[in-house]
């Protein structure tokens, strides 16, 4: 049985090492920040009437690794409800708006032989639909934190025409599954250390010494680096990594992976205010059971708990829109969400401000360790499927969103099922 | 045949760890050294003739568990109650305490820090490394007077019997002890206390009843059952032991309670139970000694399979000797807190005085394996064990004629 060395101690990391060390290998988790995790964070604050989603929130559909993985652990999901509002130029109504032309564009995206941009494809095949063009342009940047000038229209064709499961949550948050795999990985005999910054791995065929900032080395038969595409392609940076000798073709290739930022403001209010009677009279009944409003506000995108009534509003900005926030306070960044709640909901920010019991921003380009969201596909990108993360002289392996294969592009599934990939060929 | 060869090497181990202790003495140099010395030796030849065996895991888990017992049986045995000495016994407690606690919470920040290991892993490494060796400590203060003698002696004895049980009590719980979990442990400890209390009398009352001459390894062996069990159980199984040491050894102020009782129903289950107690006060004369042996067989064995567990090369390496280094820093600045401010004694040669032995080598290994931190592993433990004991030679070298009385015993 050999050591195995796994930096990062993401939903990638840690089901590589949950998987070998299972399997009786010797495991070290090599973890940069001060908690486990990656981009799943659930915060448990009292002032939150819920536990929060700082990263990773919902399940997209029947995921078959995430489904085993909670079976095990014996953690419940609970089903998304409310009702789907839309905003244009101010007016709430309910229903899902642009996106009534679906019917075009799986006629457009069947007619695509050969991959190109999102960008190519909306000129080429859907110049005469202004308002899907605008709808679709949206959709990836903010939905998929993707640039449409970068992303392939083929991987996209395969996330939309694939079939839509129920959008479900995890009972108590997801930090519930990193917290199983976490204490399966430690009765498993494996060692897990924070706050442990890798700067340099110096490797040969069959041997590794990974050194981190604090001037402390490891040595290994093997290392599974499961780090986020962000910073896999930055060069310099508090969370970057230098392999010695350097991996030239594969620090190449990693530059073909697209990556998007995702931001997330939270706001908790006193009281579900939309549910009094000022904005049923206003919207309807409906308004009740909001649970999901895509708009043309400055934070376009906004979801409350539903079912559950929690009196809490997520706001989300995906994609190349994040950049206006970057120079940003946190305060700044509440202010304008504050704005545009007012503007959804047709009233002044003082009524808006007087209801708020507390708001929290997470801009994860500003995490060193993390430089952004999640992966997308690119034209570039795809070229190299599953040619990614093919390990280099059966020492350096590679797992983590950026290099799944299917349909589930920058999801926990896909962590998990890279993860699980990793972990089984080295174990064979 | 492989059995004789066996017994043979076993017995001559034996033999050789009486002979370092002759010489030892004569050339002032820890009997430590010279057995850890060894096991690197024989080590070094298996390796070099072909005949690498390895000392299995169990075989140094059973021999773990059975030192651990020792040690604090043999720790209870040297504390005696008297009333004029609660003071003094109290302040020990709370100096030890506080010394421990501190070169604790000190080594494990440096882990925590330089490492990310969890608070908890943390800690267990801390503990090993802070607890002092009272066998080494006892007899080095026999020249001071009575009274710094006894505090240093209760504060010995205390720290490595305070060391174990706090690791255990921290080894056998969940990484994060909530207060719910805290109010169940004190619960649990206060339970075993007394379960503790109502065994050691009861073997108080078989050894006064055993009348035939073999009964002291009954009585060891009973122990280790209940300890064994009470581990099985997650339970403070020490704390059995060290109130069994702490009976025996007062068992004499129950009779004289009893007796000087003025309440006529306990005077006369006193003088009802008289014999008894002289019996067993009788037959305890006896019991010392013994542990004393099967703690001198400990350690020989368990310095040696140390030694021979050794890998010379990684002792070598920079990060080994950087973080020895560190730990042997904090190490001896709070020694230095110690003398200067604590026991207020001369603080040269006292200060070199610090040796790590069996008990920090008992708990390196006693640490589970779901808690080990690769980093800190033999090779580190034994540059520090071989650092402190080099140390503590070259303070006795140096040490004036008188300052300092080695007895045999030091060099164990």
């Amino acid at each position: 049985m050999s050591t195995v060395i796994v930096i990062g101690a993401g939903a990638a990391g840690l089901m590589v090492a949950y998987n070998l060390s299972k399997a009786g290998h010797k495991i070290i988790v090599l973890e940069a920040q001060d908690r486990l995790g990656g981009r799943i964070h659930t915060l448990h604050d009292s002032d939150f009437s819920v536990p929060v989603e700082l990263g990773a929130e919902f399940i997209h559909g029947d995921l078959p690794v995430t489904n085993e993985l909670m079976k095990e652990a014996g953690i419940k999901r609970t089903e998304n409800g409310g009702s789907f509002w839309n905003a244009d130029n101010g007016k709430l109504k309910q229903g899902y708006g642009g996106m009534r032309d679906w019917a075009v564009l799986e006629k457009a995206l069947n007619e695509v032989k050969e991959d190109m941009t999102i960008a190519t494809f909306l000129d080429m095949y859907l110049s005469g639909h202004e308002e899907l063009r605008m709808f679709i342009k949206g959709f990836v940047e903010g939905y998929d934190a993707a640039d449409t000038n970068r992303a392939s229209v083929l991987a996209f064709r395969d996330e939309w025409l694939s079939e839509e499961g129920e959008e479900n949550r995890v009972e108590g948050g997801y930090s519930r599954l990193i917290d199983h795999m976490a204490s399966e990985c430690k009765k498993n005999a494996c060692e897990i250390n924070t706050s442990a910054v890798v700067k340099e791995i110096k490797w040969s065929k069959g041997n590794v010494e990974v050194l981190t900032d604090r001037g402390v080395s490891y040595n290994a038969d093997k290392v599974v680096v499961t780090i986020p595409a962000g910073v896999l392609q930055e060069k310099s940076g508090d969370g970057a990594i230098r392999f010695t000798p350097v991996i030239e073709k594969k620090s190449d290739a990693f530059q073909t992976i697209g990556y998007g930022n995702a931001m997330k403001v939270f706001l908790q209010f006193k009281k579900a205010f939309w549910q009094d009677t000022e904005y049923v009279t206003k919207f309807g009944k409906g308004i009740k059971e909001l649970g999901f409003i895509v708009s043309d506000a400055a934070i376009p995108v906004w979801w409350t708990q539903a079912p559950v009534n929690a009196a809490m509003l997520t706001g989300w900005i995906g994609g190349p829109n994040t950049d206006k926030f970057l120079t940003m306070s946190d305060e700044e960044v509440l202010n304008i969400a504050i704005d545009s709640i007012a503007y959804i909901f047709g009233t002044n920010k003082e009524a808006i401000q007087k209801e708020l019991k507390k708001g929290k921003v997470v801009n994860w380009i500003n995490n060193p360790f993390e430089r952004g969201g999640y992966t997308y596909a690119t034209v570039e990108g795809l070229k190299l499927r599953g040619k990614l993360d093919e390990p280099i002289e059966d020492t350096i392996y590679f797992a983590g969103e950026a290099f799944f294969t299917g349909a589930e592009m920058g999801t926990v599934e896909a962590a998990l099922v890279s993860g699980k990939k990793t972990a089984e060929l080295i174990a064979m | 045949m492989i059995e004789s060869y066996i017994i043979i090497g076993l017995c001559l181990l034996i033999v050789l760890s009486y002979f370092y202790n002759l010489i030892g003495r004569y050339l002032r140099i820890p009997s430590v050294l010279l057995l850890l010395g060894t096991g690197v030796l024989c080590k070094w030849l298996a390796v070099y003739y072909g005949f690498n065996i390895e000392i299995p895991t169990s075989v140094i888990s059973i021999f773990g568990a059975v030192g651990l017992i020792i040690i604090v049986l043999e720790g209870a045995l040297d504390i005696k109650f008297d009333k004029s000495k609660l003071r003094l016994l109290g302040s020990a407690f709370l100096v030890c305490i506080f010394l421990v606690a501190c070169a604790t919470i000190s080594i494990a920040s440096l882990i925590v820090y330089l490492l990310g290991s969890s608070w908890h892993n943390a800690l267990l490494y801390g503990i090993a490394l802070s607890v002092i060796s009272s066998a080494i400590v006892i007899p080095t203060v026999e020249s001071m007077v009575e009274r710094t003698k006894e505090f240093m002696l209760y504060e010995s004895v205390i720290s490595d019997i305070i060391g174990i049980l706090i690791f255990n009590v921290i080894a056998y719980n969940e990484t994060n002890v909530s207060a719910g979990q805290y109010f169940n442990l004190s619960w649990q400890m206060s339970a075993m206390i007394i379960i503790s209390i109502i065994f050691s009398l009861l073997m108080v009352w078989l050894l006064a009843k055993i009348k035939t001459k073999v009964r002291f390894y009954l009585i060891i062996a009973l122990m280790i059952l209940i300890y064994e069990s009470g581990n099985l159980l997650h339970l403070s199984s020490l704390l059995l032991i060290m109130c069994f040491g702490l009976v025996l050894n007062n068992i004499n102020l129950l009779d004289k309670y009893l007796l000087n009782s003025k309440s006529p129903l306990l005077a006369r289950t006193g003088k009802r139970i008289e014999k008894t107690l002289q019996d067993a006060y009788t037959s305890i004369e006896g019991f010392k000694p013994m542990v004393l042996e099967t703690s001198f067989v400990i350690r020989t064995f368990f310095f040696f399979m140390f030694g021979y567990s050794i890998n010379l090369n990684g002792i070598l390496q920079p990060q080994t000797l950087i973080f020895s280094g560190y730990i042997l820093g904090i190490m001896y600045v709070l020694r230095f807190i110690n003398l200067k401010f604590f026991t207020r004694s001369h603080v040269f040669p006292e200060i070199l005085i610090y040796p790590r032995g069996l008990t920090t080598i008992l708990l390196y290994y006693s640490i589970p394996q779901a808690n080990r931190i690769s980093v800190l592993n033999d090779n580190m433990f034994f540059t520090i064990v071989i650092m402190t004991n080099v140390l503590m030679m070259i303070g006795v070298i140096f040490s004036k004629k008188g300052e300092l009385k080695i007895e045999e015993e030091a060099f164990l």
